[in-house]
């Protein structure tokens, strides 16, 4: 096995990024919503989820 | 019926296009956000010759015309095939024409795309970064792309070496996946049968070094410095938990800034993530990210997504 295959790190797989969970993405707006219709982006405590869940794919968008 | 005058190119997961689209509603711009993954919900008619585009989702009508300003555009240049399973004939249809139909969306040729498919795809080449990088005037460390066990690695890169992909390593088997980070190994490590198979980029481990993340738009520019418990981070920083790493204001000498952006310039892109590494009293130009994250970044401090809206907003 090649050096880069050998040393990368292991995540489980997953065949789709799960949605944010009790919310709704508001197509007119552009925006996933939450409880009392909160913007979630605005939520410092969702913050994390910017970067791919904590699941590096790359920077490019491929891999998502 | 609404007219966009911004085009938003996104998907659902892409929690920082809500920031842009928030802060075009507040700067009152029409815009229309397209998700990748949500295109099939909606009702489209592609005039490719006008051109136009006609959207219809849930009784509401968006018409994309000549009025189109501008498209933010936060689209892979191509897909990479990390399934890890054989896609049925409907799943390779459904991947392949929809990513023709964003392609297709070139044909507003008249508004200014942030960044340009083309020169995104282009500064996506690693070996190219660095090439350009030198040219107007990073130090960047020493670099071999190499399939070549018997090449004289230690004494020309050193050793140990940084290891890197080429392009992304991203695997799938079964129920794992796989990302390879940077890695800092010996060259004896890497000098096995396997070595050969594939061909991977060899660099300069720089030690004691502080990451620096350079986020652009437009002409305006910010710098954070990344740090593991108030201290520099011996290779990739992202094998690190977040809740563990602090990124703060850094404040680049105005050479280094100016080299920034004109390197942007050089490539064509608008808007990018560099990553720069401090050195021994060095900038080291590590890469650029002409689709990289800026999400985890924009703050009051760092009002990256209404820069965002300025430079479509002109």
């Amino acid at each position: 096995m090649h050096i880069l295959q050998r040393l990368a790190v292991t995540s489980p797989a997953r065949d789709s990024t799960p949605m944010p969970m009790d919310a709704r993405y508001d197509f007119a707006v552009g925006v996933w919503r939450g409880e009392g219709e909160a913007i979630l982006a605005l939520d410092p405590a969702l913050e994390q989820h910017t970067k791919k869940m904590d699941v590096e794919t790359g920077e490019d968008q491929k891999g998502q | 019926m609404i007219r966009p005058t911004v085009l938003v190119l996104a998907n659902l997961h892409d929690f920082s296009s809500d920031k842009v689209c928030l802060a075009l509603a507040q700067a009152g711009v029409t815009y229309l956000r397209l998700n990748r993954d949500q295109l099939a919900e909606l009702r489209l008619r592609l005039d490719p010759i006008e051109p136009r585009l006609k959207v219809e989702f849930d009784g509401q009508v968006w018409v994309v015309d000549e009025t189109l300003q501008s498209v933010w555009f936060r689209q892979p240049t191509y897909l990479r095939n990390a399934e890890g399973r054989i896609l049925t004939a409907a799943e390779q249809l459904y991947r392949s024409q929809w990513m023709a139909f964003i392609r297709a969306l070139s044909v507003f040729t008249d508004a200014r795309w942030v960044n340009d498919p083309t020169a995104t795809f282009r500064a996506e080449n690693k070996a190219w970064q660095l090439r350009v990088a030198s040219l107007v005037g990073f130090d960047v460390p020493a670099t071999l792309v190499s399939n070549d066990p018997t090449a004289p690695v230690p004494a020309t890169i050193g050793d140990p070496v940084a290891l890197k992909a080429l392009d992304t390593v991203l695997l799938r088997e079964g129920e794992t996946q796989t990302f390879a980070f940077t890695q800092i190994v010996s060259w004896k490590s890497c000098m096995d049968e396997d070595f050969q198979k594939i061909p991977s980029t060899l660099q300069m481990a720089l030690h004691d070094k502080l990451d620096l993340r350079v986020t652009i738009v437009g002409e305006q520019l910010w710098c954070v410095a990344i740090r593991h418990k108030e201290r520099g981070i011996e290779g990739d920083w992202r094998l690190h938990k977040k809740s563990e790493v602090s990124y703060e204001t850094f404040v680049l000498p105005d050479e280094i800034e100016n080299r920034c952006f004109v390197l942007m310039r050089r490539m064509g892109l608008t808007m990018a993530g560099i990553d720069l590494a401090l050195s021994d009293q060095h900038y080291w130009f590590i890469e650029i990210n002409p689709t990289g994250e800026w999400g985890w970044l924009d703050s009051p401090e760092r009002p990256i997504a209404n820069a965002i809206v300025s430079t479509l907003s002109c």
